[in-house]
């Protein structure tokens, strides 16, 4: 009896100690693997359990342009306005000539589900990452602009001029087109996109539209929202209020 | 001095005398006899001084050049130690590595598979929003970039640019790409 007895104390013991140091070792090593994502970055891709889009609530756009100009700084765009400079998103204005009601919202790439650029794309470079954000290849865009074409937003650029200074995480160059990236790079960092995060009005709500809970998806459960051509069917990432 | 006249008239003087004397051969070797006159007269003065003074300054001169040399050789060598560039015998590319330090792969193998790595790299990235890997351009720079100018590319010596130009193969990356280090960029990484 006073064998079992010890027996049990000693794996009693072993257990406690066993315990012990596996909680030490997760204490000491979370942290370090903690602060390699950290400075690593994301070492999965990205999946299609997440979508990511934006509503925007015309209603709160105010007459600026913070949006377009953090866009621009974000990502190395010159901020010109003549036709061959690259605006990834601009301020549109619309009045509606009967009753003479007048609005402004920000227009950029839509971020379509079905995207018609990545459909005509003859190579391959307009493609629509997993997360549902389109994006261009430009190892393997050739410059034809067929997309350009294809979008009905006017969403994309084509460089013409050579480009010099680029910021390290948004390579740019001349001969291929390019459009609103929503800030892939700061996406991936877990950041919002630039000008959401510039509106002053918070006009621009980023989220995740596949998960039921977050802001984004409670938002346009509650709240009237609309795609701009609804009736091309290409299933918007971004929805407009009050238009 | 009549040879001295001779050597400042040159082959002009010598053809212009021919015709009026006539003697072709005896004026060579009369010629040819002074000369050697010349020569002889000033050797045995020179053996002469050289033997006191000459002498000394020439085996100085050549102690202080071998000197110089060995100097030069031995200096070459430790810079090319310190920064572990290749400056093999085959007339290969010294580069200006910037910050260096341990490669994220060794050299050697790098040298033959970087552009592998960075392309594979570059597709996971751009399609599956990989990042963070350990093979990125922006890592590359992040070390190598010059610390003078803070690019790798642009002079002979460049990280890139100088095994390019010495393979020549053309880099397309740094057309979009930045080929300058983001201090910037580095801080805002840990927040």
């Amino acid at each position: 009896m006073s064998d079992t007895n010890e027996m049990s104390g000693t794996s009693e013991q072993r257990r406690q100690f066993l315990k012990t140091s596996v909680g030490a070792a997760a204490v000491a090593i979370a942290p370090g693997m903690l602060m390699f994502d950290m400075a690593h970055g994301k070492t999965e891709a990205v999946s299609g359990k997440v979508r990511w889009g934006m509503l925007i609530n015309t209603a709160n756009c105010a007459d600026c342009d913070k949006c377009v100009k953090a866009c621009n700084k974000e990502n190395g765009l010159s901020g010109g306005l003549s036709p061959t400079d690259s605006q990834w998103i601009r301020k549109v204005e619309l009045k509606d000539l009967r009753t003479g009601r007048s609005l402004a919202l920000p227009m950029m790439c839509q971020h379509c589900a079905e995207p018609p650029c990545v459909d005509v794309c003859p190579t391959g470079a307009s493609f629509k990452r997993a997360d549902g954000i389109v994006l261009v290849d430009k190892h393997i865009c050739i410059g034809c602009r067929y997309c350009m074409m294809a979008c009905p937003y006017k969403a994309r650029s084509f460089v013409h001029e050579p480009l010099h200074d680029q910021k390290p995480d948004v390579p740019r160059g001349k001969g291929v087109v390019e459009s609103c990236t929503m800030c892939v790079q700061r996406v991936d960092a877990g950041k919002i996109p630039a000008c959401a995060e510039a509106c002053p009005n918070k006009s621009i709500l980023f989220g995740n539209l596949n998960d039921p809970n977050s802001e984004i998806s409670n938002k346009m459960r509650t709240e009237a929202s609309t795609q701009v051509r609804a009736d091309l069917g290409l299933d918007t990432g971004l929805r407009y209020q009050g238009i | 001095m009549n040879l001295l006249c001779d050597q400042s008239d040159g082959a002009a003087s010598y053809s212009t005398r021919l015709p009026h004397n006539g003697n072709h051969a005896g004026y060579v070797v009369l010629r040819a006899r002074s000369i050697l006159a010349y020569l002889q007269g000033m050797f045995r003065s020179s053996c002469r001084r050289a033997l006191h003074f000459d002498l000394f300054v020439t085996v100085a001169v050549r102690i202080a050049i071998v000197l110089v040399a060995l100097l030069c050789l031995s200096n070459i060598a430790s810079a090319a130690e310190s920064n572990g560039s290749v400056a093999g015998s085959y007339g290969m590319p010294k580069l200006d590595i910037g910050k260096g330090g341990h490669c994220v792969a060794p050299p050697e193998w790098m040298r033959i598979n970087h552009m592998k790595v960075l392309f594979k790299q570059r597709d996971e990235t751009v399609h599956q929003g990989i990042r963070g890997g350990k093979y990125s351009l922006k890592n590359c720079v992040e070390c190598h970039a010059s610390l003078s100018d803070n690019s790798v590319i642009g002079r002979p010596d460049s990280f890139c640019e100088g095994c390019h130009r010495y393979e020549a193969v053309k880099i397309d990356c740094f057309e979009c790409h930045s080929s300058k280090r983001s201090v910037a960029l580095v801080q805002e990484v840990p927040k």
